[in-house]
C-alpha cells in the first residue's frame, strides 16, 4: 500500500538506485509480499527534508532497529510507514500490496508505540488496556490485557492513574497497549526511554520473540538495545541512509552489501 | 459495527472521566452562568427578552472552551497518533467527541435557561417539550461544531485561527436557537414561530453532521 506522491522537481536520485526500485515495484519476490518495503521516500518539511530518498526493507523473523542521532529522520520514518506522515515521494508497501484500501486493512494489523506519555493519564493502567481492547474489537480481552501487564511488571489491580506513574511504568503500559492485538507489523519510537537496564534488556528479548510473527521496526538509538537484539540496524543520519547491517555482521561477518534495508 | 463499538467506547471513556472530574463540565458552564450575570447586571431593569440571548451567548463561550478541551487527552502523550495508525475509525472519535460536548452542552443551556428565566424574569410560555428540543438542537449544531474544530485546537497558532473560523459558524445555531428560545418564552420579536427555528436548527445540524463525516477524516490527520 503505497502513499505516493508525484513532485518531480524536488526528484534528486542516482540512477542506479532508480532502477533498483523499479525492479523492486514491477516484480515482487516472496521475500518482499512477506516484508513491509519503503521505496525512495522522500520526506520535506517546507525546504527542509527530513528524509532523503530512503529504501528499506523490514521482514519477519528479523526486527530492525533505526538507529542515528537527534533529527536524523528515525522518527518521521516510522511515521510514514505508520501512516500518519504521507511521504512527498516515494512509497510504502505492505506485503506487496499499496493502495489506500489495503492501507486501511493493514491498520488492524499494525500497532504504533511513539514518543510521549503513550497512555490516557487519568485512567489506570487496566483501564488504559481495557480501553484500547475495547477499540480494537477484542471479544475477551481481560485475561490478555492482565497477562501483558503483568509480564510488563505493573499491577493489573493498581488504582493508580497512568499520571501518577512514573515515565518508565507509563512506557511500559504502552508497551502493553503496543501488544495488546498481538499485531503483525510494530512499530515502536524509543521504547527504551525512560527504562532502566534490566528492563531494558527485558524488552530486547520480548521484540525477539514477537519478531518470529511479526514485522519489528524500533527507532532508537540505544547501544544496550542495540547489543541485546539480533536486528538489522539501519542508521540514519540527515535523513540518509548511512549504513545497513545486522547484529551478526557486526559482531563478525564483514561486508553489508548483502543486507537487506541497504539504500542511500 | 467498528464504528459503533469505537463510538461508544469514547463515549463512555469521556463521560466517565467527566463524572469522576467534572472540568469541562464546571469550567465551560461557569463561563456560561458568568455571561448571564454580566448582561443582568448590565440592565437597570429585567428585560425578559434578554433572556434568550443570555442563554445562547454563554452557551456559545462555553462551545468554544469545550472545544478547545474536548481532544485534550488525545492530544496528551500524542494518543492520537497511536489510534489512528491502528484500527481506529476517525469518524467514531468525531461522533464520539460531538455526544461527548452534546451531553455537556446540554447540560449547561439546561441550567442557564433557568438561571435565565430566574434574573430576567422570563416565564416559559410555549410548551416545554418544544423548549428541551430547542435545548437539544442546540446544543447540537454547537457540539457538532465543538467536535469537527476541536481536533484542531492544541496548537500554538491554530487555537486562534479555528476559534476565529468557529465564530462565523456558530452564527446559524445562535441565531435559530435564540429565536426558537425566544418565540417559546413569549418574547421574541418575529412572526416565525418556533418550530419554523427548529425546523432550520435541525436541518443545519444535519447539514454539518454530514459534512463532519466527511471531512473529519481529513481534519485530523494533519
Amino acid at each position: 500500500m503505497a502513499e505516493e506522491c508525484s513532485h518531480g522537481r524536488h526528484r534528486r536520485m542516482m540512477t542506479a538506485d532508480l532502477d533498483k526500485v523499479n525492479q523492486q515495484g514491477a516484480s515482487l519476490t516472496r521475500e518482499e509480499v512477506s516484508a513491509v518495503l519503503c521505496q525512495d521516500v522522500w520526506m520535506r518539511f517546507g525546504a527542509a527534508y527530513a528524509l532523503v530518498g530512503v529504501t528499506a526493507r523490514f521482514e519477519r523473523a528479523t526486527p530492525t532497529i533505526i538507529s542515528g542521532p537527534n533529527a536524523s529522520g528515525k522518527s518521521t520514518l516510522l511515521s510514514i510507514v505508520a501512516g500518519l506522515l504521507r511521504p512527498s515521494e516515494g512509497s510504502v508497501l505492505f506485503f506487496g500490496s499499496q493502495g489506500p484500501l489495503a492501507r486501511d486493512k493493514i491498520r488492524d494489523k499494525l500497532s504504533f508505540f511513539g514518543q510521549g506519555a503513550v497512555v490516557y493519564q487519568d485512567m489506570s493502567a487496566a483501564d488504559n488496556l481495557l480501553f484500547h481492547a475495547r477499540v480494537c474489537g477484542l471479544t475477551s480481552p481481560m485475561a490478555h490485557s492482565r497477562s501483558l501487564l503483568e509480564e510488563m511488571g505493573i499491577d493489573w489491580q493498581d488504582p493508580k492513574p497512568c499520571g501518577q506513574m512514573s515515565h518508565g511504568q507509563r512506557r511500559r503500559v504502552g508497551l502493553a497497549r503496543a501488544l495488546l492485538t498481538d499485531p503483525e507489523i510494530l512499530l515502536l519510537d524509543e521504547p527504551d526511554s525512560g527504562l532502566d537496564r534490566a528492563s531494558r534488556i527485558r524488552l530486547a528479548q520480548l521484540l525477539m520473540r514477537k519478531a518470529q510473527r511479526a514485522v519489528v521496526v524500533v527507532a532508537s538509538h540505544d547501544e544496550l538495545l542495540c547489543a541485546h537484539m539480533d536486528a538489522q540496524v539501519i542508521e540514519l543520519d540527515d535523513g540518509r541512509v548511512k549504513t545497513a547491517d545486522t547484529s551478526s555482521s557486526r559482531q563478525g561477518k564483514q561486508g553489508t552489501g548483502d543486507v537487506p534495508g541497504a539504500g542511500h | 459495527m467498528n464504528l459503533a463499538r469505537q463510538t461508544w467506547a469514547f463515549v463512555r471513556k469521556d463521560l466517565r472521566a467527566e463524572v469522576q472530574r467534572p472540568d469541562l463540565t464546571v469550567t465551560s458552564g461557569l463561563l456560561a452562568v458568568t455571561s448571564a450575570l454580566l448582561l443582568a447586571f448590565a440592565s437597570k431593569t429585567p428585560q425578559p427578552s434578554m433572556a434568550p440571548a443570555a442563554l445562547w451567548i454563554g452557551a456559545t463561550l462555553a462551545s468554544v472552551l469545550v472545544s478547545s478541551r474536548l481532544y485534550r487527552a488525545e492530544f496528551d502523550g500524542r494518543l492520537l497518533d497511536i489510534l489512528l495508525a491502528g484500527p481506529l475509525v476517525p469518524q467514531a472519535l468525531f461522533l464520539a467527541k460531538t455526544l461527548v460536548a452534546l451531553v455537556v452542552l446540554s447540560l449547561i443551556a439546561a441550567s442557564s435557561l433557568i438561571l435565565c428565566l430566574l434574573l430576567f424574569e422570563s416565564h416559559v410560555s410555549g410548551p416545554w417539550s418544544l423548549l428541551v428540543i430547542t435545548i437539544l438542537l442546540g446544543s447540537l449544531g454547537l457540539a457538532e461544531l465543538a467536535g469537527l474544530l476541536g481536533v484542531r485546537m492544541g496548537g500554538e497558532q491554530t487555537d486562534l485561527v479555528v476559534t476565529l473560523a468557529m465564530m462565523p459558524l456558530v452564527v446559524p445555531v445562535v441565531l435559530a436557537s435564540g429565536r426558537a428560545t425566544g418565540a417559546l418564552l413569549g418574547a421574541a420579536q418575529t412572526a416565525r414561530s418556533a418550530t419554523d427555528w427548529l425546523g432550520f436548527l435541525a436541518g443545519f445540524d444535519l447539514i454539518v453532521g454530514i459534512l463532519g463525516l466527511w471531512i473529519f477524516p481529513a481534519l485530523v490527520r494533519r
